[in-house]
């Protein structure tokens, strides 16, 4: 697969991986910007994995874990909303689901990353464990103790969410 | 407790989000130029974007792209000023203000350099004319902040003390006074913060080499001037670099004594 048809089709599933992951949509242009550029580079290689993809979003899932040095200095104060239009009901629903994203902006960014990949994309302990970089224990400790700071009760409702396109 | 559900329509919202984004990104494919171009784009989409820095180094490529090698000071003493002197807003104030704090402690070598700004956010989305529109109004807003103020400087490079290597950065900008010091990451065990002075010191194992490790100190004062430092053993503090040493080049200690001096 040639980087440009790459582009064309992961492009938005990178986003949206990125917006999820770090909550906000400035900080997931700029790492998939940055990682598609390193990607581009290295296409040759990375082109000829099994899992191209897989391999782009641990390239995100790094640099949110690393480059979090400078970029710390950069948080915004708070996350400018794209304009949408009024909604009529469903007030308390959307309280719910703002009051969630307001927890998990609140999260560690290692308890957030594990929480997204178990959650999110659906990983195994084993896998989020080789995507961070860190061993399976911790992998549990650090959702178990995002569940507890974001109050969800994990017995609830196994199922997890299917991460699109 | 809540659902996980929660959850998940949480992660939908942001897919909303991140979709929204990706549609006002351009579609072009990306030029690989080197590296110190790329922080460019990068920093101006944080800008634009997000439209609201607060106190941040934007690297840009320096206006004289020759290295600076520190050199010992001249050994007179330099009294304290009785005012806090003005925050330097060039990279070239701020590599000779580092340059006589540092002493003969150590030297460095600027390869990276760029301008702090301050960029106040609108509260609510703002026309083209700079009037407020009311959220979720549905009108086209503008993201991009008229007021962007340079208000500090960065210099990135490589320092040497006592004979060990490793890269750094060093940011100063004006904050709010009373803002409070906070670690780059502050789920590490290594992280503490103390009142007095308002500091927050701490050490980050770096993700894509074993043995690198980046320490970091900020220092915010009264008046709400903050010096951010990182030191690392690896040649860029970010990581992903080459490992240069098996620890960097200072302690945390000694970055404290650095930022807390009274040459700034």
């Amino acid at each position: 697969m040639e980087f440009g048809e790459y582009m064309v089709l992961r492009r938005a599933g990178l986003m949206r991986f990125a917006t999820v992951l770090t909550g906000r949509t400035w900080l997931a242009e700029d790492l998939v910007s940055d990682v598609l550029c390193r990607a581009f580079e290295r296409w040759d290689r990375i082109s000829r994995m099994a899992e191209p993809n897989a391999y782009v979003r641990r390239m995100i899932v790094n640099d949110y874990l690393s480059w979090h040095r400078r970029l710390a200095r950069t948080s915004p104060r708070a996350e400018v909303e794209p304009a949408v239009a009024p909604l009529t009901d469903g007030a308390d629903e959307r309280a719910e689901r703002d009051a969630m994203i307001s927890r998990l902006a609140g999260l560690p960014r290692r308890q957030r990353t594990a929480v997204v990949l178990r959650y999110y994309v659906g990983l195994s302990d084993a896998e989020i464990a080789a995507e961070m970089g860190c061993r399976v224990p911790t992998v549990r400790s650090q959702i178990s103790r995002a569940l507890a700071t974001l109050r969800v009760d994990e017995t609830t409702n196994p199922r997890t969410y299917q991460e699109t396109r | 407790m809540t659902e996980l559900r929660n959850l998940t329509d949480a992660f939908a919202e942001l897919e909303r989000r991140g979709d929204a984004a990706a549609d006002r990104m351009p579609a072009e494919l990306p030029h690989r130029p080197s590296r110190t171009s790329r922080l460019v784009p990068a920093a101006v989409a944080v800008a634009v974007v997000a439209g609201l820095a607060a106190g941040v180094a934007l690297l840009a490529p320096g206006g004289d792209s020759g290295t600076q090698v520190a050199s010992a000071p001249t050994g007179t003493s330099v009294a304290p000023p009785t005012s806090p002197p003005a925050v330097p807003t060039t990279s070239e104030d701020l590599a000779d203000r580092f340059r006589t704090v540092l002493g003969d402690t150590a030297t460095f070598t600027v390869t990276d350099t760029g301008a702090a700004v301050d960029m106040t956010a609108p509260e609510v989305p703002v026309a083209p004319d700079g009037a407020p529109l009311p959220p979720m109004s549905g009108s086209a807003a503008t993201l991009v902040p008229s007021n962007a103020t340079p208000n500090g400087a960065a210099i990135v490079g490589t320092l040497t003390a006592g004979g060990v290597t490793g890269g750094f950065d060093l940011q100063i900008y004006q904050q709010q006074p009373g803002t409070e010091p906070m670690c780059d990451n502050s789920d590490q065990a290594t992280c503490s913060i103390t009142d007095g002075p308002a500091m927050a010191i701490g050490e980050t194992p770096l993700v894509n080499a074993a043995d690198g490790v980046t320490y970091m100190v900020q220092v915010i004062r009264e008046d709400g001037v903050t010096l951010l430092m990182h030191v690392s053993n690896e040649r860029d503090p970010k990581g992903a670099s080459e490992v240069l040493a098996p620890l960097p080049p200072l302690t945390t200690d000694q970055m404290a004594a650095i930022l807390n001096s009274d040459l700034w």
